[in-house]
């Protein structure tokens, strides 16, 4: 048995803070010091003098056995891991109340005294290694997760210091903003991107964490290559454990597409897409928005403004072709005023314009010239050539416009009234102004015609065609007019575009062929000066089957010879209706009616059409007429449409003649007809069969 | 090239005990980590501190984790088995089950990667000495970590001017996986010429 160690070695053997137990080579414990006795359930006499192996179970008994061996026989020392023999004694830990038995790593190592082998087990306590490495483990896998899920995020993540300096960058921001980890760390994040850089952010940022410990907003940003993109930005601000910031952390979503994608989308919503003017919403928060604001700024102008012949266009060329007018029209009518305006269309051949901080004369003036210069202006599609008139109402807007909504309709209401005055000219609205008082709206031409159909209001006019070249017999264009109870007439300009506008023309057709021909049957006689008389019909006459059957049913039930009939259909009606009117001008003319062609050169200018319809006359329009002594172009125009009618057996008939030079033009260039104030104003019907009407 | 440390014979002879070191290690690695270790040493090498260096740049320039463990009986020196960064981890982890986090290893992986190198040097004292029949005591393993250089050099410090290294490279075979480590006997050259006595007296004993 090991003797009894000298004093001073037993001291520091009890005091050392680890645990030691001496083992010989027969396994029989020798010694523990205090420590390992402290340590234990066990009291020193239930250790000593035992075999190790009887007091104590260890799971690789035979390794423990080996290793004592090496230590006694061999000389070699070992060491035990408390990963590979966790808790090898029952030793109690009194630390921590994670558990019962404390972590321990042993020394195996040989000793000798007094010529005998012996072993010193040193055992050494390491639960606190292993508490702190359990929980670092821990923690570093939850960084290690942390560090995955940032380094695979779809966001970018930038990490700087408590001023911006960058310290970290996850590769989304490397692959987006361009910059790689070497070029941004050490950089300040908010002047990398040199573009966006501005100092004020930076503090506004840093005033607005002072507050919260965040930020958010949406921001441009420049890529390393200077492609500029947007971001939707959250910049939080973290703090150390003493709560002083210590980073910021930036998380930026390029939202560039989702921008373009919610611009084109807001861009679509106020905008017409086949002009790109603004649509009629975001006109009218604009003027909604300028009436707000009329008090404090000088008055405005709002035009109106309606494309006179758009219909035609669309009808006779299609919409390939209304589109594109509309186009070309929209760029005109930009062009035409000055940049202090916004020009919107608000739907069909409709254009409104707010004119800023003018007045309605210098507003007018600006119309008018937007007239002048449409005058000249040709539409081509394919083969047709059109001329293209605009009717323009306009109001004014300052402190006493009511709302958008009635402001519009003022100007609207202008632009009928311009219509109604023959279209191609500018109305102001004014409010007291009677012939817009009148109107009241849309429905009242609707109801005066209803009335004067009912209570048989219309009265006929005629006025004269007057031969030019040889001395025949002078023709009659029927005309129609309102009595207005007043002892005046309202003259047709005014109602008929709303008859056609409330599909009501063909009544007033009708009752103008019904009383006609009642008229000429009760006047036999008295009317063999006569040529012919003319009466109008509208486009929607032309497709109406009825009305045809009734007309065929009334000549010939009449007495009248049909050929004293004769029809008038206008250029543009005949050809937007081209298959109907051909089937109508053949049945009629198979009766033996003659017919003319109204208004022709207004609308189109393609003589192709002519040849389609078996017309016997030819009315060239007024508006060529009335200017042809001064414009070159009118005369030209008048006489390749005589020559043309001519050339197609058809006799030709001028409009608008109105004073002697025009006649005698007319006379030169072989036109067979005249007809306008010149020759002959209109009259009451019964005046004809006088010799009387003054033909001048 | 200066003369042999080693002749061809004795190289063999250590080779050949250090061969049966590794089986009685890997007969204790397997008993531990319940799976067969099966442990080899492809070649053994007998040369001089400096070329012992280049031998080990050779191996790795990556950090190591080295066990050293003095020993001294007959003749003396300092034993050092170490580990890339990388070999280690996966060692520990196939013998603790656990994944270090980290890329260093803790002071539980490193006792756990101590205590197999002890059983591994252990082994080859105890042949050495057991089969050369001479006394051999080693000391207590120590864990150091670094760079090799660095690592070497220290424990080169009480060696003399022109330590004298036995190396050899050993493989872990586990299933599925093998993990090289490197493990060098540093010695005086007074302590190699001991050495060779101690191989002089065994081969004359078998000598015919």
């Amino acid at each position: 048995m090991l003797k009894s160690v000298a004093s001073l070695e037993r001291v520091i053997f009890d005091a050392a803070s680890q645990g030691m137990i001496i083992v010989d080579a027969r396994y029989q414990i020798i010694e523990v010091n205090r420590w390992f006795i402290d340590s234990i359930d066990l009291c020193k006499s239930e250790m000593v003098g035992k075999s190790l192996f009887k007091v104590f179970t260890f799971e690789r008994e035979q390794f423990i056995k080996q290793t004592i061996n090496q230590a006694c026989k061999s000389g070699l020392s070992s060491f035990l891991s408390n990963s590979l023999h966790p808790r090898l004694f029952p030793l109690l830990n009194r630390y921590q109340n994670c558990s019962r038995y404390m972590d321990q790593s042993c020394y195996i190592k040989p000793i000798r005294f007094d010529n005998q082998s012996y072993c010193l087990i040193q055992v050494q306590d390491v639960s606190n290694t292993v508490a702190r490495e359990k929980l670092l483990s821990k923690t570093s896998s939850t960084l290690n997760l942390f560090k995955t899920a940032v380094e695979h995020s779809a966001s970018s993540i930038v990490i700087t210091d408590h001023q911006g300096i960058i310290e970290y960058v996850n590769p989304k921001f490397v692959e987006i903003a361009g910059f790689s980890q070497e070029e941004a760390l050490g950089r300040s994040y908010f002047a990398l991107s040199s573009l966006a850089h501005e100092p004020q952010f930076q503090s506004s940022v840093m005033q607005t964490l002072q507050q919260k410990d965040s930020w958010h907003g949406e921001r441009s940003f420049v890529t390393k290559s200077g492609v500029k993109y947007w971001v939707n930005e959250f910049i939080y601000q973290a703090r150390n454990s003493n709560n002083v910031p210590s980073n910021l952390i930036a998380i930026q979503d390029d939202v560039t597409q989702i921008r373009d994608i919610a611009r084109k989308a807001s861009y679509q919503a106020s905008h017409d897409s086949l002009t790109g003017l603004i649509n009629r919403k975001e006109f009218d928060s604009v003027l909604i928005q300028n009436i707000e604001m009329a008090e404090q700024t000088p008055a405005h102008v709002l035009c109106f403004l309606d494309i006179d012949q758009f219909k035609v266009v669309n009808d006779t060329s299609g919409h390939g072709a209304g589109d594109e007018l509309l186009r070309q029209i929209s760029v005109v009518i930009n062009e035409n005023y000055p940049e202090e305006k916004v020009l919107a269309r608000l739907g069909g051949d409709e254009f409104a314009i707010l004119l800023y901080h003018t007045d309605l004369e210098v507003a007018t003036q600006q119309c008018e010239h937007l007239i002048y210069v449409l005058h000249d202006f040709r539409f081509r599609w394919e083969e047709a050539v059109f001329s293209i008139g605009i009717s323009i109402g306009i109001t004014l807007i300052n402190e006493q416009t009511i709302s958008s909504i009635e402001a519009i309709k003022q100007a609207e209401n202008a632009c009928d009234a311009a219509k109604d005055m023959g279209r191609n000219r500018v109305y102001i609205y004014q409010e007291d102004d009677s012939a817009l008082v009148q109107r009241q709206g849309d429905t009242y031409w609707a109801t005066k015609i209803n009335e004067a159909l009912e209570d048989d209001l219309f009265v006929l006019y005629a006025q004269p065609i007057v031969p030019l070249q040889h001395k025949s017999k002078i023709s009659y264009e029927i005309l129609v007019r309102i009595h207005d109870g007043e002892g005046g007439v309202i003259p047709p300009g005014l109602f008929l575009p709303a008859a056609e506008r409330f599909n009501l023309s063909h009544r007033i057709d009708r009752w103008v062929i019904d009383n006609t021909l009642k008229w000429m049957m009760n006047h036999g006689e008295e009317i063999d000066h006569v040529e012919h008389i003319s009466i109008n019909l509208s486009g929607l006459t032309l497709s109406n089957e009825t009305l045809l059957n009734y007309i065929l049913e009334l000549v010939t039930s009449s007495k009248i010879a049909p050929r004293k009939i004769s029809f008038e259909i206008t250029e543009t009606a005949a050809i937007a209706n081209l298959v109907q009117a051909k089937h109508f001008i053949d049945t009629l003319k198979k009766l033996g009616c003659q017919f003319a062609l109204d208004d022709f050169g207004s609308g189109l200018s393609s003589f192709a059409y002519l040849k389609n319809l078996n017309v016997d006359m030819l009315k060239i329009d007024g508006m060529f007429v009335k200017d042809m002594i001064d414009d070159a172009i009118d005369e030209a125009m008048v006489k390749s449409i005589n020559d043309v009618g001519h050339v197609m057996g058809m006799e030709t008939i001028a409009e608008f003649v109105e004073d002697d030079d025009i006649k005698n033009r007319l006379i030169e260039l072989g036109v067979d007809y005249g007809q306008g104030y010149g020759l002959g104003k209109p009259v009451p019907i019964d005046q004809i069969v006088l010799k009387s009407v003054e033909i001048a | 090239m200066s003369d042999p440390v080693l002749s061809d014979v004795y190289c063999d002879t250590m080779g050949e005990l250090f061969n049966i070191g590794m089986g009685r290690a890997a007969k204790s690695l397997s008993d531990m980590v319940n799976e067969e270790v099966v442990l080899s040493v492809p070649n053994f090498k007998a040369v001089k501190y400096d070329e012992a260096l280049e031998l080990f740049n050779d191996i790795t320039n990556e950090p190591v984790n080295a066990v050293e463990q003095f020993f001294d009986g007959q003749f003396s020196g300092n034993a050092v088995l170490f580990f890339t960064n990388h070999s280690s981890r996966e060692l520990v982890q196939r013998i603790i089950g656990e994944v270090p986090a980290s890329q260093d290893l803790g002071d539980m992986e490193h006792e756990a990667l101590k205590e197999v190198s002890n059983i591994i040097l252990n082994a080859c004292f105890g042949c050495i000495a057991e089969v050369l029949g001479c006394e051999l005591h080693s000391g207590v393993p120590k864990i150091v970590a670094g760079d090799l250089n660095k690592v070497m050099g220290t424990q080169c410090v009480n060696l003399g001017p022109e330590p004298l290294v036995l190396t050899l490279s050993m493989t872990f075979s586990l299933p599925n996986k093998s993990i090289s480590g490197q493990v060098s006997l540093l010695m005086t050259s007074e302590s190699i010429k001991k050495l060779i006595k101690e191989l002089e007296r065994f081969s004359s004993l078998y000598a015919m």
